[in-house]
């Protein structure tokens, strides 16, 4: 039981990164990974959003969707349960935390269209994975958004003091980051063994 | 002015090479053309559907609900598409995989619904749907073709030359596809203002 | 207050009508999907036994394809995640439980990897074989080996598991006597 969570969370994190081997996320990794302060934020917020959201995903598929046979209102269901979540949270952060409320207060409506965390709640119910096993998922892709996330941030910050040619300021030069970055991750895919 | 809510979708207001938005079905279904047309083809249909209603009903909306109420909206058309395809086309139905649901939250959708949709006429906002989408599938369609020829040697799955590198169809190389097309569309933006200035 | 509660209202009336329109939606298109399904099935059931015309048993958990009132192959269905997606693989036995052939019900693998296991190159190396012994190698498999789709290990090895699991299911169903329960 212990292996395959450990099996799961590996994989979301470096063979399946959600960024760069799953394409979940690519909005906001290219929008907020300009500064390496703002790239952790967002990382963090997304990291919170994707376990709770995962969570009760799991529960609803668990105890409403699946014995009443309304597998097809899945979609409609998760991405309610994402927004309102994301709502929530918002107003409890401005109450219990005017502080985290600055520093991660922003990203928070972004989150709702982030296709990394509907992404996860469909790609658990696709792989059939209970309430344990879809939790530990949530949060180990969030976790593997934030080292994409960190690691583009600090490039790009890198990036700012060089030159770069003309046409690909802008939109193109993240992807080929991106590319490189994909590319290695993509070493990772030896690692699980059944 | 009928003419241009149509037509800006299509380059000057290109969803994914100009706005930057929809990025993760684009980079995902483009493997394959005939994936890459069919989610251009479902996108369109639910951000028409979408938008012509939300702008049906822009006054009934209440303000402070709008986001959750689009996006239940636009939930129920992609569910929508997603069980007409499952019945009708199944293969095209698993090729798009969990993309298909994730419709839902391609930004393109409620960004026109949100900076479109509920400020604009119903046939005005028919026009922009129609000019977003076919601009999406277009572009859609442009990185497909690149990476299925390069990456597979195949033009919908029609076998066309033995070169291939796998490089292309594995997600480094759909980075690198987006850059260089990027790239060539800023090139080209910029001639074209030295040409006019 | 009652404005919120208004608006509140508004998308509780939205979501419902959308759960309705959508039943009514799943309603329809459900039985053409059933049949689809069940189309696939019969098709994959056919095309892994080497002999036509023989009937067709269902057993739920396994198909028995029988000639006059004999029992002469078995076909199971197993399943195992694969990279991507869960995939079902139909696999037909003879009565001493070695593999005619296989066939895949349902993958959703990397297009020009994984999907390759839908190749004949790569399924027809199941025939044959033992299906408890089957096990993934790199390259130049020899006896029970399975050469793996290259760049498609995870893949690969999904489908030799299910494979296993079919296996299995009909060692439940009939156990090792040979006998229908």
């Amino acid at each position: 039981m212990l292996s395959k969570l450990i099996i799961i969370a590996i994989g979301a994190i470096l063979v399946n990164n959600f960024v760069l081997s799953q394409f979940l996320g690519i909005c906001p990794f290219l929008g907020v990974s300009k500064k390496i302060s703002s790239a952790t934020g967002m990382g963090f917020a997304v990291i919170f959003v994707l376990t709770l959201s995962n969570a009760l995903t799991a529960l609803l598929r668990e105890y409403l969707l699946v014995p009443y046979g309304l597998e097809f209102l899945e979609t409609v269901v998760y991405i309610l349960v994402i927004a309102s979540l994301v709502q929530i949270l918002e107003i409890i952060l401005k109450k219990v935390s005017p502080i985290l409320y600055q520093s991660l207060g922003m990203f928070l409506p972004l989150i709702t269209t982030n296709c990394a965390i509907l992404g996860a709640a469909l790609i658990a119910s696709l792989k059939e994975y209970n309430f344990v096993e879809s939790t530990v998922m949530g949060f180990a892709a969030g976790v593997g958004f934030l080292l994409a996330l960190l690691i583009m941030s600090g490039i790009r910050e890198r990036l700012d003091m060089e030159r770069v040619p003309k046409a690909f300021e802008g939109t193109a030069i993240p992807f080929v980051i991106a590319a490189l970055l994909s590319l290695s991750f993509l070493g990772f895919s030896g690692m699980i063994v059944e | 002015m009928k003419q241009n809510n149509f037509l800006k979708g299509l380059i000057k207001e290109n969803p994914i090479f100009v706005q930057v938005l929809g990025l993760c079905p684009t980079l995902a279904v483009t493997s394959a053309v005939v994936n890459g047309i069919t989610m251009g083809v479902a996108t369109t249909f639910v951000l028409f559907g979408s938008s012509s209603l939300i702008s049906l009903f822009r006054k009934r909306i209440p303000s402070k609900m709008r986001m959750p109420i689009y996006i239940v909206i636009v939930a129920t058309f992609v569910t929508i598409a997603a069980l007409f395809m499952q019945a009708y086309f199944p293969p095209l139905y698993k090729a798009l995989g969990i993309f298909l649901p994730l419709i839902v939250v391609n930004c393109i959708i409620l960004g026109r619904a949100e900076t479109f949709a509920s400020k604009n006429n119903v046939s005005q906002s028919m026009l922009d749907a129609l000019g977003m989408g076919l601009g999406f599938t277009g572009a859609l369609i442009l990185i497909s073709v690149i990476r299925e020829i390069i990456g597979n040697g195949t033009f919908f799955n029609l076998h066309i030359t033995n070169f291939k590198t796998l490089f292309f169809i594995l997600p480094p190389g759909a980075f690198l596809t987006m850059a260089f097309l990027s790239a060539l569309f800023k090139y080209i933006g910029q001639k074209k203002e030295k040409y006019y200035a | 207050m009652s404005s919120d509660a208004k608006a509140l209202f508004v998308l509780l009336f939205v979501a419902f009508l959308s759960a309705f329109i959508l039943g009514i939606i799943y309603k329809l298109t459900i039985n053409k999907v059933h049949a689809q399904e069940l189309r696939q099935k019969n098709l994959a059931l056919l095309a892994v036994i080497p002999e036509s015309g023989l009937k067709l048993v269902d057993k739920g958990k396994i198909v028995l394809f029988e000639k006059g009132n004999k029992v002469k192959y078995y076909a199971a269905i197993g399943a195992a995640p694969g990279y991507n997606s869960v995939l079902q693989i139909v696999v037909g036995f003879t009565l001493q439980k070695k593999i005619t052939a296989i066939h895949i019900l349902s993958e959703l693998e990397t297009p020009g990897l994984g999907a390759n296991s839908e190749k004949p190159v790569f399924y027809n190396q199941y025939a044959g074989k033992d299906p408890q012994k089957i096990y993934v190698v790199k390259r130049n498999a020899k006896g029970n080996e399975i050469n793996a789709i290259t760049g498609a290990t995870i893949t690969s090895r999904a489908v030799t598991k299910s494979v296993r699991r079919a296996c299995k299911i009909l060692n439940k169903e009939i156990g090792n006597s040979g006998e229908a329960k």
